[in-house]
């Protein structure tokens, strides 16, 4: 049985080590940016398809999301955050090839110059490089597997008649963002309710 | 009987619960606001703010102060020495268990 003063130098320790730990588990609060990423142009493919004026289904979700996006990263910020290098670094990744992607999407649909499968091809693979990155930088093992989700879908695009794209992007979309940000997510409501 | 470790003095400035809590906070990051710290200490605004006075006072943390959307943000950081410190603390905190199993 502790002594009240081993009890007094135990507490001690957890403490540092409990709040080590929430310290550190910044990490996991961008679950919803892969929810809104991957159900944003989920709902702009069923538009296109399903509801009236298909043209402007997909900047209307992309701006959408991307005003959402913002909103939401402010109100994060309001309730306090702690920085680290690492995490500024794996953002800069995802903004610079957000960025990349509206330019592709936007150039390809203004100027009609790139063909359908070089485009599904370029944007697949343009959105396996953060979630690979990020894992690397942050060594995780699970973002890697949705970084091979769109490599997959990047050979596939390759090989695939294009009448299979809309089908491929929506996987993709699902098991590569949905289900990762899905998981993200839970593991950072589990660690909160502990 | 073999000769001990002397007994190691607790700092007092890192031995302060808020205190210690906002130094291990601050040691898994490289910055930290108030709000943040707030919230995960769960301290009140004046407590955690005579804390951080103390802490910074010591030398241990250092604090930027801006303004964000005409809000003043404040950004809190380790020093060398407050890692210095807090690590040292922890030294102490094990001999003493050490100790105090012996």
């Amino acid at each position: 049985m502790q002594s009240p003063e081993q009890a007094e130098i135990v507490n001690r320790l957890t403490l540092i080590e409990e709040m080590i730990a929430s310290g550190r588990r910044n990490t996991q609060r961008w679950g919803w940016v892969f929810l809104l990423w991957g159900i944003g142009p989920l709902i702009a493919m069923f538009w296109e398809t399903h509801w009236p004026h298909p043209p402007v289904a997909w900047p209307v979700v992309l701006a959408g999301c991307t005003i959402l996006n913002g909103v939401l990263i402010k109100i994060r910020k309001r309730t306090g955050e702690g920085r680290t290098v690492t995490m500024h670094s794996v953002g800069a990744v995802w903004v610079s090839t957000a960025f990349t992607v509206l330019l592709v999407i936007l150039g390809s649909a203004l100027s009609g110059s790139l063909q359908l499968r070089s485009m599904y091809v370029a944007l697949f693979a343009l959105v396996a490089v953060p979630h690979s990155a990020s894992s690397i930088i942050l060594r995780w093992p699970v973002q890697f597997l949705a970084a091979g989700v769109w490599w997959a879908a990047c050979l596939a695009a390759l090989i695939l008649p294009t009448t299979s794209f809309h089908l491929l992007s929506m996987i993709s979309l699902f098991v590569g963002n949905i289900v990762f940000g899905s998981w993200l997510t839970y593991r950072e409501w589990n660690h909160q309710d502990a | 009987m073999p000769e001990s470790d002397p007994i190691p003095e607790l700092n007092p400035i890192v031995h302060g619960q808020l205190r210690l809590a906002v130094l291990s906070l601050l040691s898994a990051v490289d910055q930290g606001d108030f709000r943040w710290l707030r919230d995960k200490t769960r301290a009140t605004d004046g407590n955690l703010g005579a804390n951080l006075a103390k802490l910074e006072q010591a030398g241990y943390i250092s604090v930027n102060k801006s303004f964000i959307a005409n809000k003043p943000n404040s950004l809190y950081r380790l020093t060398p020495a407050g890692r210095k410190a807090l690590a040292e603390y922890v030294q102490s905190l094990k001999k003493l268990l050490a100790a105090s199993i012996d």
